[in-house]
């Protein structure tokens, strides 16, 4: 008799297991988006953060006085106007009347300055407006609506580097004095958002739930608020091949996080839509100047038109990747067009030519020597990023064609970046994201920042003061004319060679609408995310 | 006994330092934590001064010994990813990781008990022959792999199951649910060498004296071979599960990673890629304490098993 009872035991919680068909956690109920998120939030403490996948989910919950919109215009969000005095030190913003917080308080001037407080204290991104460089060197709330910036110097590029920045995500005074800092975006956040933090199950998830009162959404926004979804579920799933499973089988409504590898696969699948967009990110090679073979023009001038981007793109990226021209591409904010004009194109005869002409000529087995030496260099690039240790294999076959003998060396980004630094390398294949064109490119390329981050190890002071002036000059013409001088310097150089640019990629189930509205803006701007996702 | 118990905790301190030690100085050869936190767009300045708080700036041994110091009074420290601390980070993950290694050892002692007890009485048999080619093939198999066979069966082409994640509690029909692919794919391989031993165990066990006399006495087959021979058989099963545990932790972090399971595995593994010290110390920490308390379980079940075994 038992043993029939522990039969139907059995059959009954198979029967129970095999059942229902519906994941869990985020059950598909209409009012839930599912976001699948490939990497975990350290924290979403806009000041304290910089990464990607922190910015992702921050960005639901607080938001900055201003933003922008496709055409990188500065558009009002939490502030309703503002001024600059005429030599760039003072901005006056008034506040947007009727803005509370999550928890029913009211957004004041006075959250504003604590706010910018934190930021300049605790933020790594806040060098630029940080007071010791010149920038924020006090702020004035002559009433609940009005702020005043005073800066140091002329800080033209604080509102579009700063100030519609989600990192300066307004918080309520009362919360940063009351939480401990090390609570703030990991217990607990408080913001103006279209959506307000609820639960961070550790590894597994992040909650938000809709703000119903939410109304002042961008211009730019088809929906100005509330969102559509009453809930939005970040569910983390690290592994690349669980992540593609977990679109195809419907149960992650969309994920910003497809990687090359599982593109095919989703692609094949009629019930999910692929979208691709540029991003900001450039996969770029670096020469390190003070190997004497580099010094030479030529020899630079050679090698850049050795590199067939297009090889690289496909092979490497897999095809979600394009050839660009310059260290920024037209994502980024401050990109010239103009730069096409001098990048060099892939042609072997004249690199081969120009080689010869700096006095390169081939050995018995092939490879370039000069005076007894042989042309011989070691590339390093990053080992655990399939994209960039396939892009220095690819380098090392064509720079061979020209009889360069390439040694490719990977380490992990970490160790890659710290033998850079110390300069021990010839070549180096490296990336950067930016959005901005300047400070990025200071921070590659100008010689103050020679080794940490601009690993040519070349300084060059007319690209110095091209860089300087875009970045102070009071005048936004002459600025643009300066950023675009020291783009056309550094293509010219041949001391960076810009390879690769990838693509954003986008997997959704059909049913997910508004993403026609994302498709109009080149970068997805993740406040229209949190406005314009809905189900069809 | 409680001496024994005593002694066997007390030589956890060697172990949690000596692992410690060796973990603390391989991470610091292998760079700085804050540049590749903050990535390259962030200035040196800033770096250094997020260095100095954290007190990345002074020599390794001193930043030892601080630790080690702070950490007898279990204080772990705080992430420098996340700033939050780390024992609380470790209280979040240690619930889903036990239960993801309790139960797939269970499932391991399930399968493996029965089959090998069959394929040692049924000797010979085509039953016998059938176990051993599973052995074979569930040994081959790596974990890896597995889990995503699992996943691509029974999530995504036959949509019975769920794909990744865990529900709140395993006591729920979504529980249950989101635990199974795990726990198989972490408790399936190792039952094949756990069969084997079962049977090669049980088969010296049959041959003994007692089995014969228990059986002249008249006694059924199936009262000699579960009262008599099972008991013995039993006790080299304990010493491969006391060496097999630290396995199945290291497993935990593969079918972690795999399964999206939010346990201590998959931050080990996201705190070594962000050369995150004090929460890789504190979770090495951790796991070393729970091999260590583990393998004193095992030895405690050996005194209950085999009546002989005593430690007084």
């Amino acid at each position: 008799m038992h043993r029939w009872l522990v039969l139907l035991t059995v059959v009954t919680l198979a029967g129970l297991v095999l059942s229902g068909t519906s994941p869990p956690a985020a059950a598909q109920a209409p009012t839930t988006l599912t976001q699948g998120l490939g990497e975990e939030p350290e924290n979403i403490d806009p000041q304290r953060t910089n990464r990607f996948h922190s910015l992702i989910v921050l960005s639901y919950i607080v938001e900055p006085l201003f933003t922008l919109d496709r055409e990188f215009k500065v558009v009002p969000l939490l502030a309703q106007s503002y001024t600059w005095s005429p030599d760039r030190k003072t901005l006056r913003v008034v506040l947007k009347d009727g803005i509370t917080f999550h928890n029913g308080a009211p957004l004041t001037s006075a959250d504003v300055k604590a706010t910018f407080e934190r930021y300049i204290t605790v933020s790594p991104l806040s060098s630029y407006v940080r007071p010791r460089n010149g920038g924020i060197v006090g702020m004035d709330t002559p009433d609940s609506r009005t702020i005043i910036f005073r800066f140091g110097q002329p800080k033209p590029l604080a509102m579009i580097s700063d100030l519609a920045d989600a990192h300066t995500g307004i918080l309520p005074a009362s919360f940063i004095a009351s939480t401990p800092s090390a609570d703030i975006g990991i217990r607990a956040l408080i913001g103006t958002g279209p959506y307000i933090f609820k639960e961070w199950v550790p590894g597994d998830r992040i909650v938000l739930e809709r703000n119903d009162r939410y109304r002042h959404g961008p211009v730019f926004s088809p929906n100005r608020g509330p969102a559509h979804f009453q809930r939005m579920v970040f569910r983390i799933i690290p592994e690349d091949a669980t992540m593609t499973a977990e679109v195809t089988a419907g149960n992650v409504d969309i994920t910003f996080d497809v990687t090359p590898s599982g593109l095919q696969q989703l692609r094949a699948n009629p019930n999910v839509v692929v979208m691709q967009a540029p991003t900001y990110s450039v996969q770029y090679l670096v020469l390190n100047m003070e190997r004497w073979m580099f010094q030479n023009a030529r020899v630079r001038q050679a090698i850049a038109h050795s590199i067939d981007k297009e090889a690289i793109a496909r092979a490497a990226w897999l095809g979600v990747g394009r050839p660009v021209d310059g260290l920024i591409n037209e994502a980024t904010i401050g990109y010239w067009p103009g730069v096409k004009q001098y990048a060099y194109k892939y042609d072997v005869a004249r690199a081969k030519a120009l080689l010869a002409e700096a006095g390169w000529r081939p050995g018995a087995d092939g490879i370039l020597r000069r005076d007894g030496d042989r042309f011989e260099v070691t590339l390093i690039t990053f080992s655990n990023i399939d994209q960039w240790r396939r892009a220095g294999v690819i380098v090392q076959s064509q720079l061979k064609q020209v009889g360069i003998e390439v040694k490719v060396e990977t380490a992990e980004v970490g160790a890659t970046y710290d033998r850079a630094r110390a300069g021990n390398f010839d070549i180096g294949i490296f990336r950067n994201t930016w959005w901005l064109a300047q400070p990025y490119l200071t921070f590659l390329t100008h010689s103050v920042n020679i080794p940490s981050s601009n690993f040519s190890r070349w300084p060059n002071p007319e690209l110095d003061k091209a860089l300087d002036t875009a970045s102070n000059a009071l005048d936004d013409g002459e600025r643009e004319r300066a950023l675009q001088r020291a783009q056309r310097i550094i293509v010219e150089s041949a001391v960076w060679v810009p390879l690769v640019s990838n693509t954003n990629l986008l997997a959704a189930k059909k049913s997910v609408g508004g993403l026609d509205v994302l498709a109009q803006h080149p970068w997805w701007p993740v406040h229209l995310r949190a406005l314009a996702l809905t189900r069809k | 006994m409680s001496r024994f118990v005593f002694q066997r905790l007390l030589a956890l301190v060697p172990v949690a330092v000596g692992v410690t030690l060796l973990v603390f100085s391989l991470l610091h050869l292998t760079g700085d934590p804050i540049r590749l936190l903050y990535g390259l767009n962030v200035p040196e300045e800033i770096v250094q001064q997020r260095r100095e708080e954290l007190g990345l700036n002074r020599p390794v041994p001193v930043q030892y010994l601080l630790w080690l110091g702070r950490a007898v009074r279990g204080d772990l420290g705080q992430s420098i990813t996340t700033g939050d601390r780390v024992v609380a980070m470790i209280g979040a993950r240690v619930g889903p990781t036990l239960e993801l290694t309790i139960l797939a050892l269970l499932v391991t002692l399930t399968v493996s008990i029965p089959a090998g007890i069959v394929a040692a009485v049924r000797r010979d048999t085509w039953l016998d022959a059938l176990s051993r080619i599973a052995a074979l093939f569930w040994v081959s198999m790596p974990i890896f792999w597995l889990g995503l066979l699992f996943i691509l069966v029974f999530g995504v082409k036959l949509g019975w199951l769920p794909i990744s994640g865990r529900a709140e509690t395993f006591w729920s029909l979504d529980g249950l649910r989101t635990h199974l692919l795990p726990v198989l794919t972490l408790g399936l391989p190792p039952a094949a060498l756990f069969t084997r031993l079962t049977r090669s165990s049980m088969l010296e066990v049959i041959g003994e004296e007692y089995i014969r006399t228990a059986r002249s006495k008249g006694l059924a087959e199936r009262t000699v071979i579960v009262r008599h021979a099972l008991r013995n058989a039993l006790i080299p099963l304990l010493t491969l599960i006391g060496l097999r545990l630290p396995w199945l932790f290291g497993g935990a972090v593969i079918t972690e990673t795999v399964f999206a399971w939010p346990g201590m595995g998959r931050l080990l593994v996201d705190s070594v890629l962000k050369r995150d010290y004090p929460v890789v110390q504190g979770i090495v920490m951790a796991m070393a304490a729970l091999v260590v308390a583990s393998s004193l379980l095992v030895d405690l079940l050996y005194a209950y098993v085999d009546p002989r075994i005593r430690y007084d």
